[in-house]
């Protein structure tokens, strides 16, 4: 039975993150959930939620969803490699479509790939992928990089580029229909990077020197990617944005202590293509969430201005990247996402180092709303269960509950 | 100036600009003029190098243009290694790097290689998903074992690398330096490493500082 029909009068998690990004304080503190495949089979074990056989005609997992409402998160991700309908010609022989095995799979979500037939795996923009297993476990490395060999644009124009309608978006509704069966969640839309799958496709000694030699190949390519998802995302919002409500990106161009190209550079390259995808959902309404690891904050102010809403994934142990600066600096017109931090808290922490955490974050960063709580990136295979627990007790989402600046 | 000073002072530019063919063809021309292939790397692409690590620590400089100077100096170098080696001109020390076993991570220990040359190391670079028994077959001749690691779930086998380095006898034959986006000081003192690097450039500070190069 969904909670809404056991008590009308409650808040929908929708409700209650739209509050949050609308700056004002909720009910209590809205949630994201994110992980690695392992952490959500050893849930969905602990938790005793049986597998179900996954077809084709799936969009998501629903055991991995059940997962979810377990920890009550908010949040529900709907993303554009759900949708990959490419043409027959781009399987190569013997190849079978997967959409379930990816292991950088974080949500329920299925990804599409091409499983070949000596084992390897080749995605939608031509990645050939390799699983390799060690005693440690299993990992998937890139056994060849597409753009490689490329010296010239004319090389890059031979690429079997993907198109738009390499995507067929008809089953949306359907989707947001199963999911809002339950409970209405708020729901994001995911599309793609720009400079990371750029270099991915290229090698990224050799994307990050052609920046600098032979820019005009890293901007061809990113081109190609912005057209893309801009293209996706008009259509998936025509289809849907009455019920979407947010889109959200990623590209990550910080390390841990600076940005890994400089600010010129960025607002070169990089920054116009960002900003076309944003003017996309601007220009429907729809609130933009962005994301990026490490220390990016000499590019915030800039986001700002661009039309980002709210900055994922708020690593505190970067540089520049303190929560309660970020909160006192930009927190009136900036939510966040994220914030847990997955590096030492959740796998190494005890239980009362991930409550601490919890609740400075909720004190400091969910102050006035602003603040989805979230880890700082997939939780990592390594991490206890217990933490996870902790981390997403109820009685930590109430901290802010009586709390009001006004 | 002379004309080899003049010439130095370019190649020193194109170093720091990251002009792959024109620090090749000074090189050339240097050799021509019967400069010394150590004068050439010690006085004029070193130098460069140094200039660039300075310039990206206070962010002048960041990850691209370090790589393509980087690069510049690799072309030159294929014309000077080999006189190097005939004139049996020793590099600063050997430098043996490596992404630890489970870790398959390869881009920042590439960086860390490249600097490390540039600054006149020799690198032994044993590649990713290096299990501790490489790491210890390659002691013999190394002053100092580089150890990175991306996720924080290989993170712990840097510990598992050095308890082996001990196990086999070899650990005080080595300095250990430690590195990765995950991987912070505190962690590098805990797990008993000799040193830890945040970046590329740091990675050439800290080898020269643990071999007493420095200054």
């Amino acid at each position: 039975m969904s909670g809404n029909a056991a008590n009308p009068a409650a808040i929908t998690p929708r409700a209650r993150v739209k509050t949050a990004l609308a700056h004002r304080q909720p009910d209590r503190q809205p949630v994201d959930f994110l992980a690695t495949p392992e952490i959500w089979r050893r849930l969905q074990t602990h938790l005793e939620i049986p597998s179900q056989p996954l077809t084709d005609a799936d969009f998501f997992d629903p055991a991995w969803e059940l997962v979810q409402r377990h920890f009550q998160v908010d949040c529900r991700v709907i993303s554009y490699d759900q949708f990959c309908r490419p043409p027959e010609r781009i399987l190569r022989p013997g190849a079978r479509i997967d959409w379930w095995n990816a292991l950088s799979r974080s949500t329920p979500n299925r990804m599409w790939r091409q499983e070949l037939p000596d084992g390897t795996s080749m995605d939608i923009w031509g990645h050939v992928i390799r699983i390799v297993h060690n005693p440690t476990g299993a990992y998937e490395e890139y056994a060849e990089w597409p753009l490689a060999a490329a010296t010239s644009v004319d090389d890059l124009k031979r690429h079997p580029w993907p198109e738009p309608d390499w995507w067929d978006f008809t089953p949306l509704r359907t989707l947001m229909a199963q999911l809002d069966a339950h409970e209405e969640y708020h729901l994001r839309f995911r599309i793609g990077s720009v400079f990371e799958l750029s270099w991915q496709l290229r090698g990224m000694q050799e994307f990050l020197m052609d920046l600098v030699n032979q820019p005009e190949i890293p901007q061809y390519i990113m081109e190609r990617l912005t057209d893309v998802y801009v293209e996706n995302t008009r259509r998936v919002l025509d289809l849907a944005s009455d019920r979407l409500d947010m889109v959200y990106f990623y590209d990550d161009v910080a390390t841990q202590q600076n940005l890994m190209i400089s600010a010129r550079m960025w607002r070169r390259l990089i920054k116009p293509l960002h900003q076309r995808i944003i003017d996309v959902a601007k220009a429907r309404g729809i609130p933009v969430m962005y994301h990026c690891d490490g220390a990016l904050s000499p590019l915030i102010p800039e986001l700002i201005e661009m039309g980002v809403d709210v900055l994922n994934p708020v690593q505190a142990d970067a540089a520049g990247m303190d929560p309660q600066r970020l909160k006192d600096e930009f927190g009136d017109r900036l939510s966040f996402h994220g914030g847990i931090d997955i590096i030492k808290t959740l796998p190494r922490g005890a239980v009362a180092d991930v409550q601490a955490e919890v609740t400075e974050r909720i004190r400091v960063l969910g102050r006035n709303g602003g603040y989805i709580m979230a880890s700082s990136h997939h939780i990592q295979s390594d991490t206890p269960l217990e933490n996870i627990f902790a981390m997403y007790d109820m009685k930590l989402r109430q901290l802010n509950q009586g709390v009001h600046d006004e | 100036m002379s004309d080899v000073e003049v010439l130095l002072d370019e190649l020193y530019n194109a170093v720091l600009d990251g002009q792959a063919p024109s620090a090749k063809k000074i090189v050339g021309q240097l050799l021509e003029q019967n400069v010394a292939a150590e004068t050439i790397l010690y006085d004029g692409m070193i130098p460069a190098m140094d200039e660039v690590g300075l310039l990206f620590e206070i962010g002048e400089v960041f990850v691209p243009e370090m790589l393509v100077s980087a690069n510049a100096m690799k072309a030159g170098m294929e014309l000077l290694q080999p006189l190097l080696e005939l004139s049996d001109v020793k590099p600063l020390a050997r430098i043996v790097l490596g992404t630890v076993q489970g870790d398959i991570h390869d881009i920042g220990k590439n960086l860390v290689a490249m600097m490390l040359k540039g600054a006149g190391f020799e690198v032994i670079d044993l590649g990713v998903n290096v299990p501790p028994a490489r790491f210890i077959d390659a002691v013999e001749g190394a002053s100092i074992i580089g150890l990175s690691a991306l996720l924080t779930t290989t993170m712990p086998n840097m510990k598992v690398t050095i308890d082996a380095l001990t196990a086999a006898g070899v650990r005080d034959k080595v300095k250990v330096i430690v590195g990765g986006a995950p991987v912070t000081e505190e962690f590098a003192l805990e797990i008993g490493a000799d040193g830890y690097a945040s970046n590329a450039n740091q990675a050439v500070t800290i080898s020269k500082a643990l071999l007493h190069l420095d200054g």
